[in-house]
């Protein structure tokens, strides 16, 4: 017995020590980074340059931390119970108004960053974000449907994929497993109240109640629901048609020429991916250095050569090839985008609903 | 909730009736040929469960050869023009979840099957019984307590499996986890989400409390027996 004593009281004093210890080393090793400026970004997976957060380092001395998340709804997720310690993020429109009612952002000092006058003028004000006190536009783009071009013309001969209803509607008999919905629950419903005839925020009982009835009756129509891997599905040949954003569509079109996409005559979502700095930021000053070097024309032109979203940067555009601003995937005619709409933060009782109704459909 | 009961409870027999004779095999093969034998069943534990899922997408995918063998006797034996395919259903559910749970099986089985005294066996020969009898009346009762050890540790992971249905389930494969997640990430629901961990966490504790009870009462039995 007295063996097990000793043993767990030295246990026990082990676990104080390694407790002291832990204490002072956060501390020790704070104090020699005291002179070295740090920065924290949290963003999208595959979302920047493959030397961008290097030739940062260079140009300003600053090191980076680079941690990833896999949508929006996770980064929100995460800062919501306090801050972890990141300094710039890159949330998307509808977050952005999330975050900004949530009180979780910073706002922006204009005057630190000066590159913000290479941006269009469109994305110099927001609905989402009144003055753009909050956010910097990083790359926008919209959500539409992203196909097999031969698949589709088997099927349908010349006539257009023009519309929702072949993904949602009594058209999708047509591609009956063939079809990959979006778990974006915000982008599904969205896409499926336009093709209603509906505002892509339409908070009306009776429209989203129709929708859910469409989406249940069409439901055995669809192979999945797919993730963020919808762009996948269609490259390894499981889905012909998929809900999903042009950037990823744009990717494996570069694999797979006879993969393309189109934005519903409907219109679809159109969406934009701001910096901001999160509430709580220990590195404010290193934060907007990095907001303004990546708003550098010649910085974010190089992002937009990596990962083929188009750019708001009016400065960074006039160094792209005519063949990236000429491209239909990337940049959607100006029909397009007046009929489509941004996806507002509607309410939290909103998102709850939103989530109900999948679930309910999901489930029958 | 329902869904994912019957996907966990057929997971685990799936596994049960895969794992005894792999189990049985390891136990009974050349000593120097088990610990071999042992290693390929926990090989695949060295690679994360993600990277698994995602090699069998592409193993069972439409375009891979197995899926269009099996494509090929489906269409020959129903008459059906289409097939539905392994993946993206709620077949590529269970074969995912199987996969990634068997080694949880066949340890148990085997660690019972190792120890179990042979002549026991030899004993139900001798007098006369089939080899079926042998199984049934005496090798799957001296190792039930292993059986049932072999259930739990696989039926518990299964039935709050997220990665596997998100990944190679369809439309109507919405697990608890999946759910969970959606409360939690998406509808911002804290409340809900913890309450149905919580109904998880009440599962496992029912189970475990099931089996101890179990074992007490066949531990007592013996005691009266002897």
């Amino acid at each position: 017995m007295p063996l097990t004593t000793t043993a767990r009281a030295s246990r026990r004093s082990f676990l104080k020590h390694s407790l002291t210890v832990a204490a002072v080393v956060p501390l020790a090793s704070r104090m020699a980074w005291a002179a070295e400026r740090k920065l924290n970004i949290y963003n999208f997976d595959t979302y920047i340059g493959p030397t961008t957060l290097e030739s940062f380092s260079k140009a300003t001395g600053i090191t980076t931390r680079y941690d990833l998340y896999a949508d929006n709804a996770e980064l929100f997720a995460r800062l919501r119970e306090g801050n972890p310690g990141y300094d710039v993020i890159c949330p998307t429109n509808d977050t952005v108004e999330r975050m900004i009612l949530a009180d979780l952002l910073v706002p922006l000092d204009h005057s630190k960053i000066p590159n913000l006058a290479n941006l269009e003028p469109r994305f110099m004000d927001a609905a989402y974000d009144k003055g753009r006190k909050y956010s910097a536009t990083y790359f926008w783009g919209t959500l539409g449907i992203g196909y097999r071009s031969d698949a589709v013309k088997a099927v349908l001969g010349e006539a257009p994929l023009d519309s929702w209803q072949y993904v949602y509607g009594a058209d999708s008999a047509k591609f009956a497993g063939k079809i990959a919905w979006a778990s974006d629950v915000s982008a599904l419903i969205g896409c499926g109240l336009k093709m209603l005839g509906h505002s892509l925020n339409s908070t009306d009982e009776a429209a989203l109640k129709q929708l859910e009835e469409t989406l249940i009756a069409n439901k055995k129509n669809v192979r999945t629901i797919a993730g963020d891997n919808g762009q996948e599905l269609l490259l390894a040949g499981e889905v012909d048609l998929a809900i999903d954003f042009n950037g990823d569509i744009k990717q494996v079109s570069t694999e797979e020429p006879k993969i393309t996409y189109v934005v519903p005559k409907e219109g679809g979502q159109l969406w934009e991916d701001s910096w901001c700095i999160a509430k709580g930021a220990a590195n404010i000053a290193e934060a907007h250095e990095f907001i303004n070097y990546i708003l550098t024309p010649e910085v974010h032109a190089d992002i937009a050569k990596e990962v083929g979203y188009a750019l708001p940067n009016a400065k960074a555009k006039a160094l792209m090839d005519a063949a990236y601003l000429a491209d239909p995937i990337i940049f959607p005619s100006d029909e397009v985008v007046k009929v489509s709409e941004y996806a507002k933060y509607l309410s939290e009782e909103m998102s709850q609903k939103y989530t109900d109704i999948i679930t309910r459909v999901r489930a029958a | 909730m329902g869904y994912s009961l019957w996907i966990a409870l057929l997971t685990t027999l799936i596994c049960l009736v895969i794992a005894y004779p792999v189990a049985l095999v390891v136990a009974f093969a050349a000593p120097k040929w088990r610990p071999l034998l042992l290693l390929l069943v926990i090989l695949p534990f060295w690679t994360n469960l993600l990277v698994r899922t995602y090699a069998l997408k592409s193993v069972l995918g439409s375009s891979s050869p197995l899926s269009q063998l099996a494509e090929g006797i489906y269409k020959s034996v129903t008459g059906s023009e289409t097939f539905p395919g392994l993946i993206l259903n709620d077949l590529g559910v269970i074969i995912g979840l199987v996969y990634v749970h068997l080694p949880f099986m066949v340890l148990p089985l085997y660690t019972a099957l190792e120890k179990l005294d042979r002549s026991y066996l030899e004993a139900s020969l001798d007098l006369g019984a089939s080899q079926w009898r042998t199984f049934f009346q005496v090798m799957v009762p001296l190792t039930l307590p292993a059986i049932i050890a072999g259930c739990i540790i696989t039926f518990i992971p299964a039935f709050g499996a997220l990665v596997t249905p998100a990944l190679l389930g369809g439309t109507d494969s919405l697990m608890i986890g999946s759910l969970i997640e959606d409360q939690i990430k998406r509808a911002n629901n804290w409340p809900l989400g913890s309450a149905l961990s919580m109904l998880l966490v009440y599962a496992t504790f029912l189970i475990l409390a099931l089996q101890s009870w179990l074992s007490e009462r066949r531990a007592r039995r013996t005691e009266l027996r002897a």
